[in-house]
């Protein structure tokens, strides 16, 4: 069961958006851009090149990764309106994936606590820690928004001294304390990490899939219709 | 063969979806209001707005093809609004969109939202026929746009500051009126006279511009100065008086577009081509000029995925398919599509 079928993953969580072909332990392929582009106008051109390129027909997929969060409200949205409509042309299953997570297994060759940190605006990262021993990562807090300013008392208050900090704002938070920081190759979320990760990670019905935002909407309305 | 076009329309506070065969009948047209959602601010919150289209858009596509009786496989094409809007809300019916026409391999239109209430009048069961000029009166626009086929727009005359709608709205809220304002206004209106002589923005001569921002001023300090004198004022009276100020200029400038340009038809659209005062005042004005006035049904004239299907019908029939790199804009400008084919007798 389960064999030589393929998955779509994508990220579009962060500046840097990510789409991949995995195969059960093989990435067939996989592409990443950002430099701030439209994920929106870019996201199906690649998603369609990645298929090309793993020789795989869209109908022949699975499931679809798709990451829900943390991340850009926008962002979030693009990857999951997208897997939803593709998901349900296709009548396939999504699986869920945090960027958090994603991040985390990036660095689990560190033996030890791992911080991945997102810039998520207002002065806050969205963060989470896990705990790397020897290939097992542990989940040690839910995905959260910490302020920047008390980063190091979060830590503190979790017993977490030394730590490898991850993530888009890995550098901006290593101003803040004698944090390690993971090297420039693996701060960005990458597809085929999700989905080589896809089989221990929930299925959902696409129609049910929602971002996981962490914060609630500000509500201040428009002013003017459309 | 039927080109059954599944269309998604997200550009507000309304997720919309529909099934129209041949850009004539509309086999569903489910339409997803967020206005309770939006209500107790006073207006549309896009986060919110946003957040709801992704909640929900799943489920109306459901309700579209079941009452349709149809299934996705049924589906020949998918046209989705991308612009202009709030493009958070844009952004989700696009990308759904996509990701439908991709996995089913079946082309994709990207309709602008105003060329889609423009088409909303060509779902009557007598479209109107060519060449035509059209109000687009709407929360966010008053354009006077001259056709001379499909996929062709010529932009004759908007509004320099408020859109008509959005005055309705504001005048509204300063009335005390619920959210959305523009409605309640108007039934209001009906159970007063217009007897303010509020003032009419002809603008200079020849022109088919409107402006309202000096009619809403005019407003606020008739009630402002009421209150200052301790007068009892007739909110009624003074929606009448505000909305056949309103009234009378959009009238007035569409007939002077049709006998400027020698059209003999003129359509309405938008949402507040809903109001049955401004329809009556058109239809006199169409009838003493001896013009032919079409009017969509009251339910396609505010936001709606049918009237984005009947527009993509006809971009479809031109070949006129989005690329993959389709994107959502919050400012769009209504260009044509057809083909020019040499012919600039307008
Ligand atoms: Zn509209």
């Amino acid at each position: 069961m389960g064999e030589n079928l393929p998955i779509l993953s994508i990220t579009t969580a962060t500046p840097v958006a990510s789409l991949a072909v995995v195969q059960e332990t093989l990435v067939l392929s996989e592409i990443s851009f950002g430099g701030g582009r439209s994920h929106a106008s870019l996201l199906l051109p690649a998603v369609d090149f990645v298929l090309h390129q793993a020789l795989v027909e869209r109908e022949v997929l699975t499931a679809i990764v798709v990451c829900n969060g943390p991340g850009s409200f926008t962002g979030l949205r693009i990857g999951l309106s997208f897997a939803k409509g593709l998901a349900e042309s296709l009548g396939v299953s999504l699986i869920l994936a945090s960027s958090l997570f994603g991040l985390a297994v990036q660095c689990e060759l560190y033996a030890g606590y791992i911080v991945p940190l997102l810039d998520a605006r207002r002065d806050e990262y969205y963060a989470a820690v896990f705990k790397s021993d020897r290939g097992s990562l542990t989940r040690l807090t839910d995905d959260l928004a910490v302020k920047k300013s008390e980063l190091r008392q979060w830590l503190q208050r979790l017993g977490v001294e030394e730590c490898l900090v991850t993530g888009d704002a890995a550098d901006d938070a290593s101003r803040r304390g004698p944090y390690l920081v993971a090297p420039m190759s693996v701060r960005a979320p990458r597809a085929g990490v999700f989905g080589l990760l896809a089989r221990t990670l929930p299925t959902i019905d696409p129609r049910y899939a929602r971002p996981n935002y962490i914060r609630s909407a500000s509500a201040e309305p428009k002013q003017g219709r459309v | 063969m039927s080109e059954i076009i599944l269309s998604i329309e997200t550009s507000c506070d309304e997720t919309s979806v529909a099934v129209v065969v041949d850009g004539r009948e509309v086999l569903s047209n489910i339409i997803a209001s967020q206005v309770d959602v939006h209500q107790v601010f006073g207006g549309v919150v896009p986060e919110i707005a946003s957040r709801e289209h992704l909640g929900h858009i799943s489920f109306v596509v459901d309700q579209a093809l079941t009452a349709a009786r149809l299934s996705l496989s049924d589906i020949t094409a998918v046209a989705v609004t991308h612009g202009p809007g709030l493009v958070g809300s844009l952004l989700v019916g696009l990308c759904y969109a996509k990701g439908v026409a991709y996995g089913r391999r079946l082309p994709l239109f990207g309709v602008h939202h105003l060329e889609g209430h423009l088409y909303a009048n060509f779902l009557l069961p007598t479209p109107p026929t060519f060449p035509l000029v059209c109000l687009v009166v709407s929360g966010g626009h008053t354009d006077i746009i001259y056709m001379e086929r499909h996929g062709h727009f010529r932009l004759l005359g908007r509004t320099r500051d408020d859109a008509a709608g959005e005055a309705f709205d504001k005048i509204a809220r300063v009335l005390n009126l619920p959210y959305p304002g523009g409605p309640h206004l108007e039934r209001l209106a009906a159970t007063g006279a217009p007897t303010i002589p509020f003032p009419r923005a002809r603008l200079e001569m020849g022109s088919l511009d409107f402006s309202f921002s000096g009619l809403k001023s005019a407003v606020l300090n008739h009630i402002h100065n009421s209150q200052q004198r301790g007068e009892e004022l007739s909110p009624a009276v003074v929606a009448a008086s505000f909305q056949a100020a309103v009234i009378e200029v959009l009238v007035e400038k569409l007939i002077e577009a049709a006998l400027t340009t020698g059209v003999r038809n003129l359509c309405l659209a938008g949402g507040v081509s809903a109001n049955r005062a401004l329809r009556s005042a058109m239809a006199e004005g169409a009838g003493e000029n001896n013009l032919r006035l079409f009017l969509p049904d009251l339910g396609l004239c505010t936001d709606n995925a049918a009237m984005i299907g009947a527009a993509a019908y006809y971009r479809l029939r031109s070949g006129a398919t989005a690329d993959f790199h389709l994107n959502a804009h919050a400012v769009l400008p209504l260009t044509s599509w057809a083909v020019d084919n040499g012919d600039n007798s307008s």
